[in-house]
């Protein structure tokens, strides 16, 4: 087990395994979040309350899923990187991090197109989009942290460090935030109760979201293996890579 | 960086690390104190207690007198140090008049020599010291030759960097980097 | 357990002779809490309301700042690395660090409460709660304020991006504390808001000093 970790762990065996994988990988996120998209915009029935305007649901709900998962996910190289000095799995983490930030944004972006029909104003103080602000503000932290660390140099240790601190912090948070929006707010609407969803609608949803999580693992492979290529540009292997590309 | 080093050190040596600015001399110097883990291969020597380290930041704190930055070097090791002892390693490294200014108030120099002040007390069998004739005035080199002259006759070992010749007559080991 | 009273007391004798250190931030706290009432204007139940935002989010702005200078210099002297190098424990360094960075700030800062309490209007009673709110979550503070200072402690000019990483951390100790003071105010059961508040106190007792010594260890090793 810990043999193989540490194969995959060597950039260049990462860089030769995943070759193929951002196109691949890439191509399929594609045809699943076209699929996703056609569906859910065309094809799937409006929402009885809500009308049209619940389709943007199929962008914004699997957008907010991924965004957290990224957050593990780099929280879980970090955690690599610390505990068994593995320098790809500070990249990865590195690489992970504005991919969370941008879809973070994405989920903000696409609450507030949400919220203006369906709650009439275009930024609400709800639970959930405010935990997914703190949730943005901790990716930026941490780029802004790589970004300064690497000016000087210095790899991304207490970047890892960051991370975990979040990761523990996150449900915190995320708890807190509940908690004060009850406080401060009387429960009205919740997005995210849809207790019968039918299958023309969880169907698309669920593609969307394959889609997103293909099309993150692509962006992150292909991140990845641009920065080995940038940090191991001197070495043999990689100047004879250049040469047959 | 350099690749490969190896040296052994008995009893009373004293060992020379010499070589071009970017050889890796302070990287050499951190890694036997554990500041630098990145390397590969292995030191083993028998040491009743760490070793007194002067990197190239000295560890003096401003705010602080002379006196009290040398007593909080030796509670680091969990040695005390008398009262005396203290003033008397401040005076041979020529700072009595300034032992209870506070370190912010003295010069460069002035505080190099502060940082080597512990070097004339220490029970340390080991010395391991990075640049320690940098900054230093002509009175200070000598003062360290003599620190360290009566240090090997004492018994006690010392690493040290640097990349000229020291002048005296001390038998001292070389390691070239490149 | 010695390492810990003297590096304590190294810290005291750094403040005292350098008293700037925790006065400044001191002062800075007191000219935000005054710049949110002038915002605010002197009406006395909005004063009343925001009293528990204005001390907090103050409060965690001068600590932000203090806790900078409190680990950077030893970073800069050396100081960090001859602590590395004696083998003493960086966890014990970093929890006398901070409580000596407790005691100069937030010790005066929970004397100053009671006098800015009565500027902003409030009862005895609501005094004393906001107290107890802020003894209960300034640990807290302080710990969260550590993990940043380390983790950019090698960085140049790294104030505002201590701010950047640590600030989002503050989220529940904010909405407890207020809570706990909106709680008062409405005379409900505040005793949620408590436990809570001792919980993160645990969680940040138990967690941040590794944290911090982590990253000491990492900029002393560079």
């Amino acid at each position: 087990m810990l043999g193989w970790f540490h194969r995959l762990g060597s950039p260049k065996t990462f860089f030769g395994m995943s070759q193929s994988w951002p196109k691949t990988f890439g191509l399929l996120s594609l045809v699943l979040l076209a699929l996703g998209t056609v569906w859910g915009l065309l094809f799937a029935p409006p929402d009885y309350q809500q009308g049209h305007s619940v389709r943007i649901m199929y962008v914004h709900v699997p957008a907010a899923a991924v965004a957290q998962s990224c957050y593990l996910i780099m929280a879980i190289s970090s955690a690599v990187f610390l505990i068994w000095n593995i320098k790809l799995a500070d990249w990865a983490a590195k690489s992970m991090a504005p991919i969370g930030a941008s879809l973070a944004f994405l989920v903000l972006i696409t609450g507030a197109i949400w919220g203006k029909p369906t709650w009439g104003t275009w930024w609400v103080w709800d639970a959930r989009l405010t935990s997914t602000l703190v949730l943005l503000l901790l990716y930026l932290g941490i780029i802004a942290l790589r970004n300064a660390l690497e000016e000087k140099g210095n790899d991304g240790r207490p970047c890892a460090v960051l991370a975990l601190v979040g990761l523990v912090n996150l449900p915190i948070i995320k708890y807190s935030v509940d908690w004060w929006f009850t406080l401060h707010q009387p429960a009205s609407f919740t997005l995210t109760e849809k207790p019968k969803m039918p299958p023309e609608m969880w169907i698309p949803l669920l593609l969307m979201a394959a889609g997103y999580y293909l099309f993150v693992f692509s962006v992150w492979t292909s991140r990845i293996r641009n920065e080995i290529i940038s940090r191991e540009r001197k070495t043999a292997w990689a100047k004879a890579w250049a040469g047959s590309q | 960086m350099f690749e490969a080093v190896s040296f052994s050190l008995n009893i009373g040596d004293i060992l020379q690390v010499c070589g071009p600015n970017g050889s890796g001399k302070t990287t050499l110097m951190r890694t036997l104190v554990g500041l630098y883990k990145n390397y590969t291969g292995c030191f083993d020597w028998d040491l009743p207690s760490p070793p007194l380290y002067l990197g190239h930041r000295p560890g003096i704190n401003e705010n602080l007198t002379p006196r009290e930055n040398i007593k909080w070097v030796f509670e680091l090791n969990n040695q005390h140090i008398k009262a005396a002892d203290i003033d008397d390693a401040i005076r041979q490294v020529g700072l009595a008049e300034s032992a209870h200014i506070c370190c912010s108030d003295l010069s460069f120099g002035q505080k190099k020599r502060v940082a080597l002040a512990p070097f004339c007390l220490g029970k340390n069998s080991l010395w391991i010291m990075d640049e320690p004739f940098s900054g230093i005035d002509g009175v200070g080199i000598t003062l360290i030759e003599e620190l360290f002259r009566k240090r090997s006759l004492w018994g006690g070992s010392i690493i040290f960097s640097s990349h000229q010749a020291i002048p005296s007559g001390l038998a001292v080991k070389k390691l070239e980097l490149q | 357990m010695t390492f810990f009273y003297r590096t304590i007391a190294r810290e005291f004798l750094n403040y005292r002779r350098k008293p700037g250190l925790f006065l400044n931030p001191l002062i800075f706290f007191g000219l935000v809490v005054f710049l949110f009432v002038v915002g605010l204007g002197p009406d006395e139940a909005k004063l009343n309301q925001a009293a528990s935002i204005f001390i907090l989010v103050a409060s965690l702005l001068s600590v932000l700042m203090s806790a900078e200078s409190a680990f950077d210099q030893d970073y800069e002297e050396g100081s960090l690395e001859l602590v590395v190098v004696s083998s003493n424990s960086l966890l014990i360094y970093s929890l006398a660090k901070s409580l000596a960075h407790w005691v100069v700030t937030f010790l005066p800062l929970i004397l100053l409460v009671p006098f800015i309490g009565i500027g902003l209007f409030l009862d005895v009673e609501q005094i004393w709660v906001l107290c107890l709110g802020i003894l209960l979550v300034s640990p807290t503070i302080i710990l969260l304020a550590s993990v940043g200072a380390a983790m950019t402690i090698s960085l140049p000019r790294n104030g505002v991006l201590i701010g950047l990483l640590v600030l989002p951390f503050y989220v529940p100790p904010l909405i407890f504390v207020t809570g706990l003071f909106e709680a008062a105010l409405l005379k409900q059961n505040v005793f949620p808001y408590v436990y809570w508040l001792i919980g993160l106190l645990f969680l940040a007792l138990g967690l941040a000093p590794s944290a911090t010594s982590a990253c000491l260890r990492i900029a002393a090793e560079d």
